[in-house]
């Protein structure tokens, strides 16, 4: 128990110690000196732990708080639990107390070890099997079929995903191509701007796209007199990326993959090459890829509007995507 | 007097990156036909590669050693003297020798075989630092590979000293490319020893977009012919810092890459020139901007990882095939002598190099 919790206190900053031990509320925190260096704290509270005869579900239930607190620290993957049962869920089902208790009910066969926590208009648990320190977490946005789960085994994922299909009533769940360490990003997406005529009400509109501050003066690497001359297609520019990104916040999401086998298109600097096909998978990455985009537009580093595809990630939720060459539609059928 | 400026001009030509105007494309290693060619050994050249292949080493360009030797009892007297140098460094400070065990205290010089590959070149040197325990601390190599141009006409460049005239090949050794792998601090004292001892200048080697470029339009059709032939990744940089997008990575399969090249440079000789360069460059960047809409001629290549290495921007490589070390060395040598500054041999009338 020590060396899992000493290996948990380590992702500790210095100043997270005192909000956290307090909100986990298993030890006396006034024993506790701040002021010390970071690892005599994290000797004091192991010894303080073991004064409290604290156990192991304690230390998951830590763990569980410091991700709550650190969500991009986590790479989330989305999952979608399809065909509904039809069961009739209350708000009470999904308090943390009793949520945790039918989750553990459905997991009794594998005696895991399940921690959840309502925080944020969502519950927040930790599944581990009982000799494992490896734990699997999810987020679950109750009265939505969706849940957001870190990575973990196969089996783990599986043995969790049906319990909680059980529990909340679907028969079937599918992952879905949509990773981000940005879970409020998902959030985002999966239950307001991918289908904005249903109204997800249960967040309260914690997850709702917020409005876009007004830009600030982006550097223009290239000379700023320039800026003058082309005053109008700044203004142009301007107009087309709020059309194509809205006046709203973009989700952050870390990569786009996008593999294009299509006919070379650069016969202005090769003329000669036949019409073959170029096959190559190309990877946007960053911290905020589709804000990233934005921004390439503002500064001049596009032609013209974006493709759709790029543009519409946000609302579609998709960040892989294969591009072929259409084919030619022959509508005229002459006899045979 | 007229000679000497007249043989400077024509270096000032060759220097820097953007005025080469073509390139020879080496293979693979180095067959024993020519008459210059020195007799190579296959086991010898095998475990030189094999130390060479699958590090990462960052390059470095030095100018000419001056009365540097490669017999085996300088090596050993230079060896003695570093390892002094690297002692004295270490224990530095309060008595307190913690730093012996980062920097290492122990410099072994020793001939590498197998990778000079000209008659009239220099042999080329490794250097190990090591702690007093054994454990390898920093690896250099010091080698010319098939550096031509530069030893031909640099032995011809009269040099008075004292009264006499003398070859200034019979007082330098040229060993233009320095790959070098391990401890910061290691690799700084030994370049500073190096520059105090043989009145060397060394610098680092960064590729700008334009070497990238001639790297990939030489390298990415060789194939290694294995059952599975590794893609070609390309990575642009966006020059804007902290706007939520870092990179753009582009992978090619090896087929795409080979028969766009073949419509490039149709010929297939080993001779390749600029403008086929810049339009294979000019057209992958336009296809992915009909697709992608973004000016990928406005962001600059940080890195490609081909088949047979991983090339990165801040003159990082890392050689991935032993059999196209000498194809990589060699033209390493060629831009670490293009990038040697020889203004210092110009108009002065006093034509002794400067100290």
């Amino acid at each position: 128990m020590e060396r899992r919790l000493t290996r948990i206190l380590k992702r500790f900053s210095k100043i997270e110690f005192k909000y956290l031990l307090s909100k986990w509320g298993k030890m006396p925190v006034w024993k506790i000196d701040y002021t010390r260096t970071k690892y005599e704290i994290i000797q004091q509270i192991c010894v303080t732990a073991q004064e409290c005869h604290l156990k192991m579900e304690d230390v998951f239930y830590l763990e569980l708080l410091y991700v709550i607190e650190n969500t991009n620290k986590k790479n989330w993957r989305a999952i979608k639990m399809n065909k509904p049962l039809g069961l009739s869920l209350d708000d009470e089902n999904f308090e943390a107390s009793a949520f945790k208790k039918c989750l553990k009910q459905k997991l009794f066969p594998t005696s895991c070890d399940v921690q959840v926590e309502e925080q944020k208009s969502a519950l927040w648990g930790r599944i581990s099997r009982l000799n494992s320190v490896y734990g699997l977490f999810f987020v679950h946005f109750p009265y939505s079929p969706y849940v957001l789960v870190t990575n973990s085994s196969l089996e783990l994922t599986s043995l969790f995903m049906k319990a909680l299909c059980f529990v909340v009533g679907y028969s079937d769940f599918e992952p879905i191509e949509l990773v981000s360490n940005h879970p409020e990003s998902l959030a985002q997406i999966l239950l307001h701007t991918q289908n904005p005529n249903e109204a997800y009400t249960y967040d309260k509109g914690t997850y709702k796209p917020l409005p876009r501050h007004e830009d600030t003066a982006l550097h223009r690497f290239d000379d700023t007199r320039l800026e003058i001359c082309h005053m109008n297609r700044m203004v142009k520019t301007q107009k087309i990326v709020k059309q194509q990104f809205t006046e709203k916040l973009q989700p952050k999401i870390p990569f786009v993959n996008v593999m294009t086998t299509t006919r070379f298109r650069g016969k202005r600097f090769i003329p000669t090459a036949d019409d073959f096909n170029l096959e190559c998978c190309t990877c946007l990455s960053g911290n905020d890829v589709l804000e990233g985009l934005r921004k390439l537009t503002l500064l001049g580093l596009t032609h013209g509007p974006l493709p759709k595809f790029l543009t519409s990630i946000g609302r579609t939720g998709l960040q892989n995507f294969k591009i072929t060459d259409r084919r030619a539609v022959d509508t005229d059928r002459s006899s045979a | 007097m007229e000679s000497v400026k007249k043989t400077v001009s024509k270096y000032k030509c060759n220097t820097p990156f953007p005025s080469t105007r073509q390139r020879t494309v080496r293979r693979e290693q180095p067959v024993n036909r020519s008459i210059r060619r020195r007799t190579i050994s296959a086991k010898d050249t095998d475990r030189t590669c094999m130390d060479i292949t699958r590090k990462t080493w960052q390059i470095y360009s030095c100018s000419p050693l001056y009365h540097f030797d490669s017999d085996k009892s300088s090596l050993k007297r230079y060896s003695r003297l570093l390892s002094a140098t690297l002692t004295a460094h270490g224990r530095r400070g309060m008595g307190i020798s913690t730093d012996e065990q980062e920097t290492g205290t122990k410099a072994v010089f020793t001939v590498a075989m197998g990778l000079a590959v000209l008659s009239d070149e220099p042999d080329a040197i490794k250097l190990t630092i090591n702690t007093n325990e054994g454990k390898s601390v920093a690896e250099f190599y010091f080698c010319s590979v098939e550096a031509e141009p530069v030893i031909k006409d640099m032995a011809e460049i009269p040099v008075k000293r004292k009264g006499r005239k003398q070859r200034l090949a019979d007082q330098f050794t040229t060993l233009p490319l320095f790959l070098c792998k391990g401890n910061l601090t290691t690799r700084k004292h030994v370049f500073n020893w190096l520059k105090t001892e043989f009145d060397c200048n060394i610098r680092k080697i960064e590729f700008s977009c334009l070497s990238l470029t001639w790297m990939l339009a030489m390298w990415a059709n060789i194939s290694l012919k294995q059952k599975k032939s590794k893609s070609t990744k390309i990575s642009w940089k966006i020059p804007v810092p902290d706007i939520g997008i870092n990179t753009i990575e582009t992978s090619f399969t090896a087929e795409s890459i080979s028969k766009l090249w073949t419509n490039v440079h149709p010929s297939g000789s080993d001779l390749i020139s600029v403008e086929e360069v810049e339009n294979f460059i000019g057209g992958i960047e336009d296809h992915l901007t009909q697709h992608f809409k973004i000016k990928f001629q406005m962001l600059p290549i940080t890195s490609l990882n081909l088949e047979i290495g991983l090339f990165h921007n801040e003159g990082k490589i890392k050689v991935l095939s032993m059999r196209h070390v000498h194809t990589v060395l060699t033209h390493l040598s060629c831009l670490a002598i293009e990038q040697l500054d020889w203004t210092q041999y110009s108009t002065s009338s006093d034509t002794t190099p400067t100290t």
